[in-house]
């Protein structure tokens, strides 16, 4: 027996709440035992482990998927940048689950379900509000608002919400299939006009198209380097920050074939053989991979809590950890069912019966 | 008195054949050489027989009764504990057929339906109760959080607990890849992927953990020995401290 325990010093009074383990305990949980063993024996009977086709590196199934407690994480990585989703975001997230007893460190509450007054609601309240939000995010992201918009509508999504149609080009002929804004307009103005990232957020990378006429001033830092115009997105792409990388570092961003500098090549061979990292800053990805996802996540979390201290339920320390440990547990669960059932081939958001079953 | 009876052993009551069968079993003297009292049927016993059995001294010999009720823990730490055992135990079998080669494994676990007596059983056994064990450790933590069960003086048992749930995480997703099909093949080259975005040392832990620059045999080889020997080594010391810390911290929690 522990002879220092806190239980051997308990008062009287609180012996006669106690009961004896043995049988009252290791009874039920010789039953417990049992009815676990019966019942994935009976599974195992009826259910087969999924084994398809043996492992071929060359045949790549569609859709890949990792194991499903990591659903999770490949679903964020759709949404952001793949540093911040796999690693940075889901580091962040254990350190802070860990240290949860040290952010609260009161007694108040221990030891029971849901011990403070609000608890039940804040806990119901957060886990809406973490579904509604983590799947009103997926389908934006999804661009579900604007194909419901068109179907409803009848309407094209862009053209229609703004001034006009924005200005399309036949690759082909170059004649001019709708007139966009006149050509004296500033890029900002152009920007502003053509809304194409209203219907994904990640257009503003890949499909969102301005410029702004510099009249012959160099600039910009990309492929479309010195022409004149600043180009969206392509002369944002390679912004060089004033630290050694890629473009500052003599050797590595010295794209004309000259010999590097003396002083360089005295270097030792540790340093100069360095990978030459890229730190060039692609602004329209650090704004679509980074900095949004940072903003919706930072900022929907912050308002949860706010909109629940406005309504007066939090009260302690406890509450606000139940609010966000409701969260984080609602959204683990929500997006590994949506990346079970709902991303089919391509990782498309489809319905769970369009979701290949590649484990037969 | 009978053979090996000892002082205050109770005796059955009836001398029927049911009586003289219960004497032969369980009052001879192997019997008693291993369990050295007879069905502990006073609180003085019972208390003993938990405080002096080695596989029940896990357990305080009394529990508040609150934490008795099912529904107060649904037994789930414990069952995360069990399904720990029995993977241990359907692992060990499993072991006997496979062999952590690419030539071989994908084979050798197709064999276990054909070839083995039982063996389908075993390998459906092994992956369900693996999935069981996240679900259950999962639930566990949201139980404990739940009921304010992290709260001082328990704070570092809530962190060895989180290791924990990694370390099963990772029990998990290494024994993904030894069915060697293409499920396994893609689904740890998608995870290894995930771990590969890390910023600056992505492309270096991803190549220690794959042994070369692709899913292959050196990644059988890792995956297979962190599977049956690293991890549930690892595992099995932090649940040592996890359970020693539930009984050092005053059993489970309760209100103040």
């Amino acid at each position: 027996m522990a002879a220092a325990s806190p239980a051997q010093t308990r008062p009287r009074r609180e012996r006669e709440e106690e009961l004896l383990v043995w049988p009252d305990l290791v009874f039920v949980e010789f039953i417990c035992a049992v009815l676990f063993t019966f019942s994935f024996t009976i599974m195992s009977a009826l259910v087969n482990a999924p084994l398809i086709n043996r492992a071929n590196a060359d045949v790549t199934p569609n859709p890949s998927k990792a194991p499903w407690y990591f659903l999770n994480l490949q679903e964020m990585l759709l949404h952001m940048n793949a540093a911040l989703a796999g690693v940075v975001l889901p580091t962040i997230a254990l350190i802070v689950l860990a240290a949860v007893p040290y952010l609260d460190r009161s007694r108040e509450g221990q030891g029971t379900w849901f011990g403070t007054l609000n608890s039940v609601r804040i806990t119901v309240w957060s886990s809406i509000y973490a579904t509604a939000m983590t799947a009103l995010l997926i389908l934006l992201d999804a661009g579900k608002h604007a194909e419901i918009y068109e179907k409803v509508t009848g309407k094209k999504w862009l053209g229609e919400v703004w001034l006009g149609e924005p200005r399309t080009v036949n690759a082909q002929t170059g004649a001019v299939i709708t007139d966009g804004p006149p050509d004296w307009a500033p890029g900002f103005l152009v920007a502003l006009y053509d809304l194409i990232f209203s219907r994904n957020f990640r257009a503003i990378q890949t499909e969102w198209n301005w410029s702004i006429n510099l009249f012959g001033l160099d600039a910009g830092f990309g492929p479309n380097g010195q022409n004149g115009r600043m180009d969206w997105p392509d002369d944002f792409t390679r912004i060089p920050l004033p630290i050694i990388n890629g473009t500052w570092w003599p050797k590595w961003g010295n794209d004309h074939g000259e010999p590097p500098p003396q002083w360089y090549q005295d270097l030792p061979d540790w340093l100069t053989g360095l990978y030459p990292y890229d730190l060039n800053v692609n602004l329209p990805a650090f704004l679509v991979e980074i900095l949004i996802p940072v903003i919706v996540i930072v900022g929907l979390s912050i308002l949860m809590v706010f909109v629940l201290w406005r309504i007066g339920w939090l009260r302690t320390r406890r509450d606000v950890m139940i609010a966000i440990f409701t969260a984080f547990i609602t959204i683990f669960w929500v997006m590994t069912i949506v990346g079970s059932a709902f991303r089919g081939a391509g990782q498309d958001l489809v319905a769970p019966w369009d979701v290949p079953r590649i484990d037969g | 008195m009978a053979v090996g009876d000892r002082p205050g052993t109770e005796r059955p009551k009836g001398p029927g054949l049911l009586g003289l069968i219960y004497e032969k079993v369980f009052h001879n003297y192997v019997w008693q050489s291993i369990f050295r009292s007879g069905y502990p049927n006073t609180p003085r016993n019972q208390m003993l027989v938990v405080a002096t059995n080695v596989f029940l001294h896990l357990h305080p010999t009394r529990i508040h009764k609150t934490h008795v009720k099912i529904t107060h823990t649904y037994c789930l730490g414990g069952l995360s504990f069990f399904l720990f055992l029995g993977l241990t135990v359907t692992g060990v079998l499993l072991m006997f057929y496979y062999v952590p080669s690419v030539e071989r494994a994908y084979t050798d676990i197709a064999a276990l339906e054909t070839n083995v007596r039982y063996g389908a059983l075993m390998r459906n056994m092994h992956r369900w109760m693996a999935h069981g064990m996240v679900i259950t450790v999962l639930l566990h933590m949201m139980r404990v959080f739940y009921t304010g069960a992290y709260k001082p003086p328990r704070e570092f048992n809530w962190v060895v607990g989180v290791i924990l749930l990694i370390l099963t995480l990772l029990l998990s997703f290494t024994g993904y890849l030894l069915p060697w099909d293409q499920l396994a093949l893609w689904a740890i080259t998608v995870g290894t992927n995930i771990v590969g975005s890390a910023p600056v040392l992505g492309d270096s832990v991803v190549f220690v953990m794959r042994g070369g620059f692709e899913v292959g045999p050196n990644a059988l080889i890792r995956f297979y020995t962190l599977h049956v020997i690293g991890l549930p080594l690892i595992a099995a010391i932090f649940m040592a401290v996890h359970f020693w810390r539930i009984r050092r911290d005053g059993g489970m929690a309760r209100p103040l």
